[in-house]
Order: C-alpha cells, then structure tokens, then sequence
C-alpha cells in the first residue's frame, strides 16, 4: 500500500517538480530581461537594437504572408455561416465572431505561426551558435550573450506577436464581413458595427495578456533550449523539438487560464 | 602610448596566472605569462582549448585557481566578467565568426556593442593591416578558411589587448596561409606591451613564433 502510494507520488511528482523548475527559470528569464530593459531607460545598445529590428522583421513582417491566408480561409469559414446568421435574424454574427475569433482564435492562430516559424528557427540558430562556439566568443569579446542574444529576441517576439495578432484579426474580420455579405450575410459595414458592439473593454486587456505573455514565453523557451545545446549538432533537433512542444504547452496553458479568468469573473 | 602598453605599465603582476588547474583530461597545470611573453602551451588540441576556456571564465575547473588581471573570471558576476574580458584577445578554435554577420560587421559588432564613437575608422584599420579589404561583406561561410581565420585575429586584437589567447590557430590551414598567420601573431606579439598565449600541437609553430615552451600535463585515458 505504501509502496504503491510512494511509487505513484513519485510518478506525478516528478513531472510537477520539472514543469514548477521549468516555469521558474523562464519566470527568471524574463524578469531579467524587463530588468535589463528598465535599468536601460528602456534604451537598447544600438547593436542590440539591431537584433532586435532582425526579430520583428522576421517574426512579425515575414509572417504577414502566412497570416493573411489563414485569415482568408477563417473569412471563408465564417462566410460559410451567413446564410444561418440570417435564418437567425443576422444579428448573431458579430457576437459570434467577437467570441470566437477574437477572444479566442486569433491569439491562438498568431501563437501557432510564431511558435512554428519563429520559434524553431530561434532554437536552431542558437543551439547552432552555441555548438559552433560563437556563444562562447561573444562572452570572450566581453559581449554579454545575455543582453545581445536573448533580450531583444524576447522583446522582439512579444511585440511582433501583438502586431501579427492584430494584423490577423483585422484581415480575418474585413475578409468575413466581405464574403459574409456576398453569401446573403448582412452588409459589411452592419457585421462590423455588430462586432464593435460585442467588444468589451475587458477584451482589449485579454488580448494584451494572451500575446505579449505569450510572446515573451515562446522567446525564453526557444532560448533556454537552443542555449543549452553543447557540443554538437545532434543537440539542435532535439533543442527545436523541446522548443515546440514546451511553447505549445505553455502558450496554449496560459490561453485558457486567461480565458477561464475572463468568464469566470 | 597604446590600451595594452597602460594596461601592462600598470600591473607589474602576471598577466594570466594558472596553478594546479584540473580539467576533463589535463591535472595538475601550471602557468604564468609575464608582460611581453610569448607562450606556447603544447598538447592535444582540445586540452589547450580548454585551459583558454578555462582562462576566460568559460569552463569550470575541476581544481585549482586561474586569475586573469588578478581576477578569477568564474567567480565575477556577469557584467564585471564582460567588463574584464574585453581587457583579453581571443581567438577561438576555428575563429568561430558570427555566421549571420558579414565579415565587416563581425568586426564592427564588439566596437559598437563597447560604444566606441570611431568605429568604423577602427574597423576600416583593421580591415586594412590585415589585408581583408577585398571582401569585407560576404559572410564567413563565402571566404576561405584562411581569410576567416584572419578576420578572427582582426577582431581578437581590435581594442589592443594586453593578453591575447590563441586557440590552435593553424588547424586545418594550407602552408602558404598559415605562413602569413603565423607572421601577423608573431608581428602582434613583438609589438610593445602584447603578449601571446597561444596553445597549438605543431611544435613549429612554437619555433616560429620564438615562444617559451609548457606542455600539458595530460591525465591517461
């Protein structure tokens, strides 16, 4: 009996254990990341800077591609329902669309493109400097691999991650309310007056909460594993795998609670 | 007079200073390196990287103390680390460039990161003394072994420190280039208030830079 209760213990204890150290060390990174910002005046070293513009224009403008099709197919998605909305009495699809797509769709769809572009490529191409020793040169030029690699990646993601939400709620929600209108849904001008109408205040901070937290996170975890590759190129598949799964597993995590918050109160 | 001839006037003390260091493979080394010395630390190649890690504050030793400018790297916190290893050259195994940057803003990136308002004066010079005028935009997986290697020491050397640590600079270089490389270390080494630390298994290279000779105390497999 106690042997099956020790035994189970520590069969859940131990992933609780890793995931609590886990979300400590990217708690810690960061915190120290908004440190450094702050003591900074918020003023970045002009090479710092420079990484960071890289960060935005890859994981943000890069994206706007990407983002605009699956903001298409949403749009299509949504079309697809006017003629329900209609049958409805054509006032139900602008709540719907507030609802589900930008509470809680469009973080997630923004989330998933910059996990899966960005934050793979972030892990590789750090565990790939880490293990060709260009890490190690940084800190031996007496460049802080801190403060030059990670903070404007971290920085760069959250903001890009804001942006490329936004861009993809804008472009999903004008593309609706055109073909909505061309499949007998109301005009485009009603379904986005309906849509202003469904929007709470409470729903601007929920999307700051679900993309800047976010963006933060995918940012530290694909740098806590790709700089925690070693000594050879077999640590950077692995380092992008872990970057994957523990971004979903966080971004995602976060997601819901933000949203259990919001209907609970 | 120059950054490294103040550094080395101030301190009459050593500039590196090992004793009794251990690490995966070696046990038991000591050094010094004086103002002005050259040193050759001969042994397997991955032994002699890991003391110059070990020297900057990047590998733990197992046992023993290290003390760069009299100060252990390790025990720093980080910025006072960063602060004292732009005080040292470092020219890693294989150079190790930024692969994402040219070979112009690899030079550039620890002038500007540092501050210093000349720095593209600075980087033009040292694009010049070492014959790298010719391509400075391509990035380091478009140039030759050789040219990389020569951009490393370029930027090993750009604040003109008073130490410069060498890992294995010849590994894999044809005869002509490393001829040329070995002339450009010897060359920094001579000039008043540098000094070489280089650690490399080609005795010649030992020869050819004049340099007193250490062997690494290697532990059998």
């Amino acid at each position: 009996m106690w042997t099956r209760l020790l035994s189970l213990s520590r069969t859940l204890g131990t992933p609780v254990v890793n995931g609590a150290s886990y979300a400590v060390r990217l708690a810690a990174l960061i915190g120290e990341t908004l440190w450094i910002v702050l003591a900074a005046g918020g003023r970045l070293r002009p090479a710092v800077r420079q990484v960071f513009y890289r960060q935005v224009y890859f994981t943000g403008v890069k994206a706007v591609p990407f983002a605009l099709l699956l903001a298409s197919m949403v749009a299509l998605v949504v079309a697809a329902q006017a003629p329900w909305s209609a049958a409805a009495g054509g006032g139900v699809l602008g709540t719907v669309l507030v609802v589900v797509l930008v509470r809680e769709l469009g973080p997630v769809v923004a989330v998933t493109i910059v996990i899966a572009r960005s934050g793979t490529a972030m892990a590789a191409e750090l565990a790939t400097m880490r293990v060709d020793g260009e890490v190690d040169t940084l800190s031996a030029l007496g460049i802080d691999p801190f403060e030059y690699l990670v903070v404007p990646r971290l920085l760069g993601t959250a903001v890009s991650l804001v942006a490329l939400t936004i861009f993809f709620l804008a472009a999903s929600l004008g593309a609706s309310a055109l073909l909505s209108s061309l499949l007998g849904g109301p005009a485009p001008t009603d379904l986005l007056a309906q849509v202003a109408r469904a929007l709470q205040g409470a729903d601007g901070a929920a999307l700051v909460a679900k993309t800047v937290v976010p963006g933060l996170t995918i940012a530290a975890v694909a740098c806590l594993e790709g700089l925690a590759a070693w000594r050879s190129t077999t640590d950077v598949p692995p380092a992008v795998t872990a970057t994957v799964v523990r971004s979903f597993s966080v971004a995602f995590g976060w997601n819901t609670l933000v949203s259990a918050f919001l209907y609970l109160t | 007079m120059t950054a490294a001839a103040a550094t080395a006037a101030r301190a009459d003390s050593p500039l590196a200073e090992v004793s009794g260091l251990s690490l995966d493979g070696l046990a038991g080394l000591d050094l010094v390196v004086d103002p002005g010395q050259i040193l050759h630390l001969h042994g397997p190649a991955e032994a002699g990287g890991a003391v110059l890690r070990a020297l900057v504050g990047l590998e733990r030793p197992l046992s023993g103390t290290v003390r760069l400018f009299g100060e252990d790297p390790a025990a720093l916190p980080r910025r006072a680390t960063a602060s004292l290893l732009s005080r040292v050259g470092w020219l890693p195994h294989r150079g190790a460039l930024l692969a994402n940057l040219t070979l112009r803003e690899n030079l550039l990136l620890p002038l500007e990161f540092h501050g210093h308002g000349d720095a593209a004066a600075r980087c033009a010079a040292a694009l010049a003394r070492f014959g790298l005028e010719e391509a400075p935009d391509q990035r380091p997986e478009f140039v030759t072994l050789a040219v990389r290697r020569r951009v490393a020491l370029a930027r090993a050397v750009l604040f003109d420190p008073a130490l410069l640590l060498v890992d294995d600079p010849l590994d894999d270089l044809e005869e002509d280039p490393a001829r040329a490389l070995t002339a450009a270390l010897e060359a920094w080494a001579r000039e008043p208030g540098h000094s070489l630390l280089v650690t490399s298994p080609d005795l010649a290279l030992a020869a050819a830079l004049g340099a007193r000779r250490l062997s690494i105390p290697v532990t059998p497999a």
